[in-house]
């Protein structure tokens, strides 16, 4: 017995040799001639495709008989590749996949091929197979299918360590067309499949491409409201390149054929799923969770081919994309005027920061209120499995190495917070006061969709016992001999009814007044009331007033 | 009548609109401010001269400058140590220092009413000549919880230009002293030119910046610039499109819409004195 195969064997039959084609024929004058079938041959394959390959089963007929026989490849009469020679058992099928490489083990190039079995005294049978490229090169983010505005495009804030806003592009999250000057977009210039681009797991800097930003391989989050179904329009590939360094077509379309595209995860759209090399599709998603946060997701595409009329037959392999897509409560909102100076979008380190805050203490995110639970609880630190509080800072006092209460990030003079030098590792300094956690606060919860957040002004305090944030716990004396804000700055988004603090926790434990203090979460509180805002916080009558929306820098 | 009701009309919607130019404070913010400037006495502040700015290369020695950051009027800069004796670990952050250099000594004193209103604590904090510095015309500054005597911060106008300068952290760097560094750029802003009785402070040339008005996003449009070629550049894309600059290999600076929509570059031009000029051109990117 004698059987080689390059390519991958699914199956060989069990092969046993008779006495000879001839004899048999004597003995059983009724049977009809021996020949050869393929029962089954792909019409198009694309082996730079995971899985993919040519597939080829065939067999001889009638049973009870055998031969020797090979299956070749065979392009313009020239034989390409040898894939299977053995003696074919009758009646067992061998089963192949051609790689899509010559004898020499090389890739072969897009373009029409001939998959022929042949044995001695037989006529040889064969089957057309189309060699193709297929590939997504781009990938956009659309509205969902839900009718309304839901998809945003995220923000970076910074750029080869300076601070610079840019958004990720709308015309393509993903994109995946090989360096400038490659030779085609869908394969690297050695002829090998261009792998699939990564997701961008920085929240600072987009892609970069020694210090510019990058334009041709990138893969950006998406960003959508909770519960929309994410749209995406694909983008394929216009060519290949063969294994000696030269720019092909994608091998397609050809006579008679069409092709179109499916994806495990989600819908094509009929009206808007056949794939052209540059052409586009649309695939829906199911909906998202009803929950601000990070969603990974990975992405499988197939291929399938039909003659014009027939039935869609699936095409060999698959290529997967993964995507990671956060979910906002609503569209982000900003300060009138911020826009003049960056695109409105959410920043990437800031959705990043809730899901992983979100993530540690392991609560719901499904509404406005249990939003901004996450965000003052996760902001604050020090609780829940969070060891610290944003970026590590500390607040301003003498006890904590740092002054008076200074303002490092919020710009009195211009209403501005600088969010991008404390989501930069506290850039201004460890230190801050509480006009920077309130416009770090309004900021950021209305960058992820809670609506009506503003600022409230507080008058002078004559402060109870007090836990600012990043400190060891409660004091009643803040400054070192003095324990009295000038003014204190907090958040609301029900016009001050209920106010939330990312500064300071409140002293819950019945004495206000005493020390140790119980921790006591600022998380829309009332203003007025038994164990409200006002009445925990200090003893003076306090004074408070709503301001507008801090701009952003 | 009829005309001077139009003029008068007009010349309110303008005031109007420069009002709206700054922050809308409210009325306990004001309230606040007015405190402040009572409890500092701003009123008897004693007023310089007008200068021509604070060079940007202003000799800090031992301290690395980090990149200049423009807000509005404010350069923002982070300055690392370089030198170990000078209180730190080398290219650790050592403080950072924001100045402004105003076209009056009015608008300078504001900027450093807002930095003292800004101290959430009800005490009073020292002038700079009652710790025996002599630094500006009036300053002040913050005593810090890290070391016996350390500064955390050390606000002041000179003339026209406010500089506050705060310690990154001192429980880091308990040795770092900002008292010398603050005496170094009083000495340079006294060492530009004092400025006549109402002349400004000289901004840098950007005569021209334009680009085409219409653009489809993943293209790259040329932006025509006429700008002081010592001029530092800081750009600025916003609005509801999207986009970015960016200096190609030619040498040429580029616009990258990268979105729809309408779209406004800001370029900012920042002189070695550290005054600003600003240029906006507005343009529509439409889908690909």
């Amino acid at each position: 017995m004698s059987a080689t195969s390059r390519s991958v064997a699914w199956s060989l039959p069990a092969l046993s040799l008779v006495a000879g084609l001839g004899r048999a024929q004597q003995s059983q004058p009724a049977s009809p001639l021996p020949h050869l079938v393929i029962e089954r041959a792909s019409r198009v394959a694309d082996p730079k495709l995971a899985g993919g390959g040519a597939e080829l089963v065939f067999r001889l007929a009638p049973a009870a008989q055998s031969t020797s026989a090979r299956a070749e490849v065979v392009k313009e009469g020239q034989v390409v590749d040898t894939l299977w020679s053995g003696t074919l058992g009758a009646g067992t099928p061998v089963a192949l996949q051609w790689d899509g490489r010559d004898a020499a083990g090389a890739r072969c190039d897009t373009g029409a091929y001939w998959l022929r079995v042949s044995a001695p005294g037989l006529p040889p049978v064969q089957r057309p197979l189309q060699l193709v490229r297929l590939g997504i090169t781009e990938l956009e983010a659309q509205d969902g299918a839900i009718p309304g505005l839901d998809e945003f495009q995220m923000v970076y804030f910074m750029k080869a360590g300076t601070y610079a806003f840019y958004a990720t592009p709308a015309v393509h999250e993903y994109r995946n067309a090989g360096p400038e000057g490659a030779l085609s977009d869908l394969d690297q210039d050695d002829g090998e499949p261009r792998p699939a681009v990564a997701v961008h797991t920085g929240t600072a800097e987009p892609v970069l491409d020694g210090g510019q930003y990058a334009t041709t391989a990138f893969n950006y989050p998406l960003a959508y409201t909770l519960g929309a179904r994410p749209r995406l329009e694909l983008t394929f590939g216009l060519g290949s390149t063969s294994a000696t360094g030269l720019a092909r077509d994608a091998g397609f379309p050809f006579a008679a054929h069409e092709l179109r595209v499916r994806c495990d995860e989600g819908t094509l759209d009929p009206t808007h799923e056949l794939v052209l090399p540059g052409g586009t599709a649309r695939v829906d998603f199911p909906p998202l969770p009803r929950e601000v946060g990070r969603h990974e997701r990975t992405l499988t595409f197939r291929y399938e081919c039909r003659a014009s009329g027939g039935a869609w037959e699936p095409i060999l392999g698959s290529e997967t994309i993964a995507l990671r897509l956060y979910t906002l409560l609503g569209a982000p909102r900003f300060a009138a005027g911020a826009s003049g100076t960056q695109y409105v979008g959410p920043w990437v380190e800031v959705v990043e920061h809730f899901a992983a805050w979100k993530e540690t203490l392991g609560l719901a995110s499904g509404d406005a209120g249990q939003v901004t639970e996450v965000f003052v609880k996760g902001f604050f630190g020090q609780n829940g499995g969070l060891t610290r509080a944003i970026e590590g800072v500390v607040y301003d006092a003498y006890p904590l190495g740092g002054d008076g209460g200074a303002t490092h990030y919020h710009n009195f003079t211009s209403g501005n917070m600088r969010l991008s030098r404390l989501l930069n590792a506290h850039a201004l300094g460890k230190f801050v006061n509480c006009s920077d956690n309130m416009s770090a606060t309004t900021t950021m919860l209305s960058m992820l969709g809670v609506p009506n957040m503003r600022p409230v002004r507080l008058g002078n305090m004559t402060l109870r016992a007090i836990w600012g944030i990043g400190s060891p716990g409660y004091t009643l004396d803040l400054w070192g001999g003095s324990h009295a804000f000038s003014y204190h700055h907090i958040v609301t988004d029900d016009d001050a009814a209920t106010v939330s603090d990312t500064c300071m926790q409140l002293d819950e434990d019945g004495d206000s007044l005493s020390l140790p203090g119980t921790p006591g979460w600022n998380v829309r509180r009332p203003w007025n009331g038994v164990n409200s805002y006002k009445q925990l916080s200090a003893t003076n009558n306090v004074t408070k007033r709503l301001e507008s929306l801090p701009g952003l820098q | 009548m009829k005309h001077s009701a139009l003029l008068f009309t007009f010349v309110l919607l303008v005031a109007v609109a420069s009002a709206q130019e700054g922050p809308r404070r409210s009325d306990l913010e004001l309230r606040h401010r007015g405190e402040i400037e009572r409890t500092y006495a701003r009123a008897a502040w004693p007023v310089g001269s007008l200068r021509a700015g604070l060079p940007l290369e202003a000799p800090l020695t031992g301290f690395a400058a980090g990149p200049v950051v423009v807000e509005g009027e404010l350069l923002v800069r982070t300055f690392a140590f370089a030198a170990p004796e000078l209180g730190g670990p080398a290219g650790e952050s050592a403080f950072v220092l924001e100045s402004r250099v105003a076209d009056s000594l009015g608008e300078a004193q504001e900027e450093l009413v807002g930095w003292l209103s800004g101290l959430q604590s009800a005490q009073r904090m020292p002038s700079l000549g009652e710790l025996g510095l002599q630094i500006g015309d009036a300053g002040f500054a913050g005593r810090s919880g890290a070391r016996a005597g350390g500064l955390a911060w050390i606000a002041f106008v000179r003339g026209n230009v406010a500089v506050r300068l705060s310690a990154f952290d001192l429980t880091a760097t308990p040795a770092l002293e900002l008292a010398p560094v603050a005496a170094a750029l009083d000495r340079a802003i006294l060492g530009t030119r004092t400025l006549a009785v109402g002349e400004k402070p000289l901004r840098p040339a950007l005569a021209r910046l334009d680009v085409a008005r219409r653009a489809v996003a993943g293209t790259r449009l040329p932006l025509d610039l006429e700008a002081d070629p010592a001029a530092l550049l800081s750009w600025h894309v916003g609005a509801s499109g999207q986009g970015y600059v960016e200096r190609g290999g030619d040498g040429r600076w580029w616009l990258h819409p990268t979105g729809p929509g309408p779209l406004r570059v800001t370029l900012a031009a920042v002189s070695a004195l550290g005054t600003v000029a600003r240029r906006s051109v507005e343009l529509t990117v439409d889908d690909d």
